[in-house]
């Protein structure tokens, strides 16, 4: 007797026992901590004006709602549906990132936001096709990787970089560097798992690491001066307090004025308004929930990414079929590189690439995309098969 | 491998791998977080803080300055002040209003513009605000009545003087960023310091650029009131037609004080009658009424609005423990310049009050501003203005009249050309003292030419040339305080001092007579002369018809006795004398104004020490000159005062003083009471008896004729006096105003004297005329109107006594010119004065 259609669409080995619960449970953690920061970040103290939601909070609360649906949407199909579309998917947003660079293109549809031509304005909703290309590039280099053998050897390595230098060379002339940046540990992470080997990826760090300085000429006015300004306050802690360093230096400051357990709501409108954060409802938004809630909401934040990782860890580890686990992987990835240098950014570790929170900082996309990631886990967790089809990524060290 | 038994899959190990890199990754950012959120929570907690603090200050009053008798003659009055935000000043907000613009025509279009684009099309919109803020300064200037020049002149001061604050401020933090940086390290060197913090990383936007500033003071009610209806109108932004903007974007109009000194114009009421010989055409009795302005300005100083890095530096807004001084220097407020307005700084300044608003809870915190403390003055401001108008070229006394330039000139030293004598009718300043004697108070302070406080406080263009021919007539020298800051050479006037100091020394017995012989040195007869020698061809000896003694000496103001005291004192004896007596940058020194020089805060650097060589610097020959007062020694006419004041302590030095509150130190010179009253009955005896050279004055007519009338008129004054023409090297001065410059004769004349009643001396007055010539003739003859002057003011009658403090009521009391400056001194100046 064959399986009912819905089974049959949906994989039929749906289990509601799977670690990607974690995921979902940080990840709702985590928008719901990330509309209360936008809200104290974008709203008046209660002195200066009425105590009510602000546009920007509403507008969040709808982007998670639309992540969780979209989410949803993802983890119905099995996602084997999903490698089928992981090309075509991929050819759409690189015509779209394409389209993005084209001069030709009216301002109407491409419109430039500080300076980067990262959006397609759709009317009522603006969209960034870059964030899509994060989806896109996991699964088609998990589709890529599932099978083969040729990257344990140096050449090997070429078709993945590749396929991650294509989307990420359009992003970077977008320019939007930072989310370029995240192609790279994605890559690493998935031809880690994927069993490339380490001598190959560490003679590519090394050559990488040499080559670095090589590229400070190559990057724009702006991002060397936000290099120089970081190589500056390291120097003293003072330094381009009222230029370059005028955002981290004062992301620090509220974040380390929170203290231990943060102050009042009121307080931290107060201060977060008065001490005019630059970006505090978008990437400087973990400053204001330091100042919310101290240490104990900062290490609060790391906790709910540490269940999202821990569900995404466990998914990746049970699932048995090679896609499925470089797909977790490639997003575990992202998320983390793009957590990682946020966190860095805020606390001034880093320098200031314009990379949003996950699941926190305010925005459609991006909140959309992380909500598909999780999605896709979800799938992924849901639908894992008890054992291999075919032996991968099993090689002799 | 053990880890490959463990777990055999390497898909596993590397996850794990992956994972535990990532765990390890983030251990970095979490430490971090800690230290932030720790150790440094509370500097970030108060350095966050900081913003949540709006500051408003609160204005304070300058304190009063009064005279002696209460009467004030200083004090802040209420007005209106017209400031405009600094950004209006500085045509920031034309750029700010040409960007909202430019932005608000198409957004869309905005987003896409480069910054290039963006700055063109705020350019484009920029003209019409730059013409709405002509516009305003025009309308602001003609309101305000001033020229738009002048008001273009004071927001080029303000921008000067907020990036003077913003470079110090600045300059400040980086060397506090420096030395934080550099703590600990070793031989900070202060190149590689420089380098280490620049300006710009520590530049941080002052207060001062986002707050309005005073560009009108002192506006009267009229101004006031239009630029207040003027602050509230509006109309329509050119660049955004749906909104409206202000009319006067910025303006402010705002409650505030002027100083005003209301005794600073006074019309006086003197009796011509008493004028000496051909001056006098009116009977004794014949009011005339004189208006002199500028009443006291040296001594009381004024307001300067400029303010100066000193001030800022003197007194910052943070101390050195960081605590905020409410009595710091801020743009905009006025400093106390010269006479007491610079030395009570401090005392008549005030704290200003300081509003504190918390954003965060709304929370107002007021301290209330304190008002300045009140100084009053040992200065008579009627009695001031009363000798300030005997200096009236209208009175004549300080005129240069014919009788005043001898007809004959004795012979000259060889080598030594005779410049040209003042012209007839030259107008002569000069400087006036009346000192208590009892109590050191410095009654009268009078320095000829004075200016008026309108002067050097106004505004307007023709203020300004006015004032600043003060500062740069080097003929008149307005701006010197001359009874405290004018060297001159003390002539005759010393030497009943050196009399009393020689007898002190044992160089002179007193009882010891010597002969005038006409010229010191037998074999030099065109030197070292007698003055009688140098003008009759005779000696004191031949004239009294005996050899003199010390009290003879100072009546006839013998020079050959001088000589040869000077000569027995030698140079040391006579430095020691005059350093005694106050003379020379070693002696022991005062502050008139305040108790000593480092309690007052800007202790006036005008105040002249006098000058003494010391004796390894001078000569014997020197030594002999200063005997008589001339040679190497300058001193002021309170020097003179003091010194006269002395002698009539018996030797007691009181410190004169021209704060009420100013401490009082006695020193004793320990001069012998025979010394004493030889130098007093000398002086008695110059103005009271036939051949003292302060008795009579004799003027000598075109025709060849004399009057002789005495000089001292004042009934029932004693008076003790000596004249003095101290002789002064030939000044170069364009008097006519032709262009030409000419050197001139003229010594300066001087007379000092005690007066009292009933035997005893009550005050000490010293008058000098600057190149007045005769001392007898010119100086002496406006003594004796000082002294009419103080019979006017209550004072050296019966019923004053200096030691009591008591002072009677004017009998002809003087009047403010100005009748609304009467408003606070109804009491202090009772009865009838001369109208306006």
């Amino acid at each position: 007797m064959k399986a009912p259609l819905w089974e049959r669409l949906t994989g039929g080995d749906t289990t509601t026992r799977h670690a990607a619960w974690l995921c979902l449970l940080g990840a709702v953690g985590l928008s719901m901590l990330g509309i209360y920061a936008i809200d104290i970040g974008s709203g008046e103290p209660p002195l200066h004006g009425p105590v009510t939601f602000t546009g920007q909070a509403l507008r969040q609360s709808v982007y998670v709602l639309v992540g969780i649906i979209a989410a949803v949407i993802v983890a119905l199909p099995h996602y084997r549906w999903v490698r089928w579309v992981a090309w075509p998917a991929m050819w759409g947003v690189l015509a779209l990132l394409v389209l993005l660079l084209l001069p030709f293109v009216p301002s109407t549809l491409v419109t430039p936001r500080n300076g980067a031509r990262a959006w397609i304005d759709l009317g009522p909703i603006e969209f960034q096709p870059s964030e899509v290309a994060k989806i896109a590039f996991v699964l088609v280099l998990a589709d890529y990787l599932r099978y083969r053998q040729n990257h344990r050897t140096l050449t090997g390595l070429l078709p993945p970089a590749i396929i991650a230098f294509v989307p990420a060379a359009l992003i970077t002339l977008q320019p939007d560097l930072g989310m370029a940046i995240l192609f790279v540990p994605a890559i690493f992470a998935m031809l880690l798992c994927a069993g490339a080997r380490l001598k190959h990826l560490s003679v590519v760090v090394i050559v990488a690491a040499l080559a670095a300085p090589a590229a400070y000429p190559l990057l724009k006015p702006h991002q060397r001066a936000r290099i120089d300004g970081l190589i500056g306050m390291i120097k003293d802690s003072r330094h381009g307090a009222d230029s370059i360093n005028y955002q981290a230096l004062t992301a620090q400051m509220l974040s380390g004025a929170g203290g231990l357990a943060g102050v009042s709501d009121a307080k931290a409108r107060a201060l977060v308004k008065f001490n005019r954060l630059p970006e505090r409802h978008n990437d400087m938004v973990l400053a204001v929930i330091l100042t919310r809630f101290g240490l104990i909401g900062g290490l609060g934040v790391l906790a709910l990414y540490g269940l999202w990782f821990f569900g995404a860890y466990v998914t990746a580890a049970l699932c048995k079929d090679a896609f499925g686990r470089l797909v977790v992987v490639g997003f575990m990835a992202i998320v983390f590189a793009q957590t990682f240098i946020n966190i860095g950014m805020v606390l001034g570790l880093l320098p200031i690439i314009g990379l949003t929170l996950p699941f926190v900082s305010y925005g459609g996309s991006s909140m959309v995309t992380m909500w598909a990631m999780t999605g896709l886990i979800f799938s992924i967790a849901m639908r894992r098969p008890t054992r291999l089809a075919r032996p991968t990524f099993e090689f002799d060290e | 491998m053990r880890i490959e038994r463990i777990i055999p899959s390497m898909y596993q190990r590397r996850l794990l791998l992956l994972v535990g890199a990532m765990v390890l990754a983030m251990l970095a950012p979490a430490a971090w977080m800690m230290r932030l959120t720790i150790a440094r929570a509370d500097e970030f907690r108060a350095e966050a803080e900081k913003r949540l603090i709006t500051q408003e200050w609160l204005p304070t009053v300058r304190g009063q300055v009064l005279d002696r008798k209460g009467r004030v003659v200083a004090i802040d009055r209420p007005t209106f002040d017209v400031a405009v935000d600094y950004r209006v000043i500085t045509g920031e907000w034309a750029d700010e209003m040409a960007a909202k613009a430019a932005r608000g025509r198409s957004p869309a279009e905005w987003k896409t513009m480069s910054p290039e684009q963006r700055d063109a099309a705020i350019a484009r919109e920029r003209t019409v605000y730059d013409e709405h803020l002509e516009r305003m300064w025009s309308d602001l200037a003609r309101v305000a009545g001033i020229t738009r020049a002048e008001l273009d002149e004071r927001r080029a001061l303000v921008r000067g003087q907020v990036q003077l604050l913003a470079t110090t401020v600045t300059e400040r933090q980086r060397r506090e960023r420096e030395r934080a940086l550099t703590r600990g390290e070793e031989g900070p060197d202060d190149d590689w310091e420089s380098e280490r913090v620049r300006t710009t990383d520590v530049r941080r936007p002052i207060r001062e650029e986002s707050e309005a500033h005073v560009l009108v003071r002192d506006a009267s009610d009229a101004v006031g009131f239009e630029l207040s209806r003027a602050q509230r109108q509006s109309v329509q932004d050119p660049g955004r037609p749906t909104r409206s903007m202000p009319v006067m974007p910025g303006l402010k109009v705002i409650d505030s004080r002027r100083r005003e000194y209301p005794f600073d114009s006074m019309d006086v009421p003197l009796d011509v009658g008493l004028l000496p010989g051909t001056l006098r055409r009116e009977e004794p009795g014949t009011l005339r009424s004189f208006r002199v302005e500028g009443v006291a300005t040296h001594v009381l100083g004024w307001m300067r609005e400029r303010l100066f890095k000193e001030d800022i530096e003197r007194r910052p807004m943070r101390r050195s423990d960081g605590a905020i001084d409410l009595g710091h220097y801020r743009p905009g407020d006025s400093v106390g310049q010269g006479g007491i307005e610079q030395c009570a700084e401090d005392t008549l300044r005030g704290l200003r009050g300081v509003r504190t608003t918390h954003l965060d809870s709304g929370k107002v915190e007021t301290t209330d501003p304190v008002r300045g403390s009140d100084v009053r003055l040992t200065i008579d401001v009627a009695l001031q203005a009363r000798i300030q108008a005997l200096f009236s070229p209208q009175l004549g006394l300080t005129v240069v009249q014919p009788w005043h330039i001898p007809a004959v000139r004795p012979e000259e030293a060889p080598g030594r050309a005779r410049a040209k004598d003042l012209p007839v009718g030259t107008a002569l300043n000069g400087a006036v003292v009346v000192l208590d004697i009892h109590t050191g108070d410095i009654l009268s302070l009078v320095s000829v030419p004075s200016f008026s406080h309108d002067i050097v406080m106004g505004r307007g263009k023709d203020q300004e040339s006015r004032r600043s021919a003060i500062f740069k007539d080097a003929y008149e020298q307005a701006y010197i305080n001359r009874p405290i800051a004018k060297p001159y050479p003390p002539g005759s006037i010393v030497k009943p001092v050196v009399l009393a100091s020689a007898m002190a020394a044992g160089k002179y017995s007193g009882s010891e007579r010597l002969a005038c012989t006409g010229h010191f040195y037998s074999d030099r007869p065109l030197l070292y002369r007698c003055w009688i020698y140098k003008q009759n061809h005779t000696t004191h000896t031949d004239q009294l018809g005996h050899d003199l003694d010390g009290s003879d000496a100072v009546k006839v103001s013998c020079n050959i006795f001088f000589f040869e005291l000077g000569r027995r004192l030698g140079p040391e004896g006579i430095h020691d004398l005059f350093e005694r007596f106050g003379v020379g940058a070693g002696a022991e020194r005062w502050n008139i104004f305040g108790a000593n020089r480092s309690a007052s805060p800007t202790p006036l650097a005008e105040e002249y020490p006098g000058s003494i060589p010391a004796p390894d610097k001078a000569s014997s020959s020197e030594a002999v000159l200063m005997g008589i007062g001339q040679g190497p020694i300058l001193w002021t006419p309170l020097h003179a005062a003091d010194a006269y004041a002395t002698l009539a302590r018996a030797g007691v030095r009181l410190t004169p003083r021209l704060r009420a509150d100013g401490p009082q130190h006695r020193t004793d010179l320990h001069l012998p009471e025979r010394a004493v009253s030889q130098a007093l009955d000398g002086l008695h005896r110059c103005a009271n008896e036939d051949l003292g050279t302060t008795h009579t004055l004799s003027i000598e007519l075109a025709d060849g004729s004399k009057i002789r009338e005495p000089l001292f008129t004042a009934p029932g004054v004693d008076v003790w006096a000596k004249s003095g023409t101290a002789d002064a090297p030939p000044f170069i001065a364009d008097l006519d105003f032709r262009g030409e410059h000419d050197s001139f004769d003229g010594d300066h004349a001087w007379c000092v004297l005690l007066a009292g009643h009933s035997g005893v001396p009550t005050l000490a007055i010293a008058v000098v005329i600057d190149h007045g010539g005769s001392g007898g003739k010119v100086a002496g003859p406006v003594a004796n109107q000082v002294l009419h002057a103080l019979l006017a003011e209550g004072y050296l009658g019966e019923t004053h006594s200096g030691a009591a403090h008591r002072t009677a009521p004017s009998e002809r009391p003087v009047a403010a010119s100005n009748p609304a400056d009467t408003r606070n001194n109804t009491n202090a100046i009772a009865g009838a004065g001369v109208a306006p």
